[in-house]
């Protein structure tokens, strides 16, 4: 049976270690100001801040490569487009070249 | 700062918008580093400080002073993101030891022993497995420093209970760590 100032020991070192492993951690600076400015932002009226601090939890990087995927897809998209119309009116006018050549061989 | 002091203070952020900052500046380290003990990283910590201050921001006009210090508000703010983060994600089931440990980064001591590094490892983990207000009152105690009575106000209990709480949480944390040494 451990004695009152054993016990009271126990506790003490319970408590100091409780201390040590909860020592306060402070923010990053950048991530500091960075609120900060993202606030005040708020306070003058950019409701577009809100709608950043509320999706901050997605991956930076994920909506950077989204946004490039998109332009990539719609550039090569407009591209297609573009080549394609050549192309028909480039078949078109060999159609009309034919038909021409044909009739005047005819 | 007096309570009745901040409330001027709140009030003025009331009516202009911008004075927010004022009160962001005084508490934003205490509310990171209660996210933080919560979360045990960095990353999540900085996303609920930061959805903890737009929500304040955002309902600052629903804040009445009755005699509580602001930071009791925040506080309660905080402590129910946390809860919602855990509930959503039900990442206390799946939250990795090494994400637990990540409050030693930079802090672990060279002459610290193995021994020494095990018996932290088990004591955090043992923390982060206690009831939400357990962990609250030992983050608000130890690591935030506050008084019993500041607790008190901050969690909405009388002092006697904090008290209590303490006590029993105490017994609880000594209880499941000799049974971890004794497996």
């Amino acid at each position: 049976m451990a004695s009152a100032a054993e016990q009271m020991s126990e506790w003490e070192d319970l408590v100091g270690q409780i201390r040590e492993v909860l020592a306060p951690r402070k923010p990053a600076s950048s991530f500091r100001h960075r609120l900060r400015w993202e606030l005040l932002q708020m306070a003058q009226g950019h409701p577009d801040r809100d709608v950043s601090l509320a999706e901050s939890s997605a991956p930076r990087e994920l909506i950077i490569g989204a946004a490039i995927g998109s332009v990539v897809a719609l550039a090569g998209g407009i591209v297609y487009l573009l080549r394609t119309r050549e192309h028909s009116r480039a078949r078109s006018m060999a159609d009309v070249c034919i038909e021409q050549v044909t009739t005047q061989v005819g | 700062m007096e309570p009745e002091q901040e409330s001027l203070l709140v009030k003025r952020a009331q009516e202009d918008a911008l004075a927010f900052a004022l009160l962001y500046d005084m508490h934003v380290d205490r509310i990171y580093n209660y996210v933080y003990q919560r979360t045990g990283n960095r990353r999540d910590a900085e996303d609920l400080t930061a959805r903890t201050f737009v929500k304040a921001f955002a309902h600052l006009s629903d804040y009445v002073f009755r005699g509580v210090p602001f930071s009791a508000w925040l506080y309660r703010i905080a402590h129910n993101a946390v809860a919602n983060w855990y509930r959503d994600r039900r990442r206390h089931k799946v939250i990795s030891l090494d994400a637990l440990m990540e409050q030693d980064d930079g802090q672990q001591r060279p002459e610290e022993t193995t021994r020494v590094r095990e018996e932290r490892r088990a004591l955090i983990k043992v923390i982060r497995q206690l009831a939400p207000e357990r962990q609250q009152l030992l983050i608000l105690k130890y690591s935030e420093g506050l008084t019993n009575a500041e607790i008190a106000e901050t969690m909405g209990r009388s002092e006697g209970a904090i008290k209590s709480l303490y006590h029993r949480t105490l017994l609880a944390l000594r209880r499941e760590l000799q049974a971890r040494e004794a497996d």
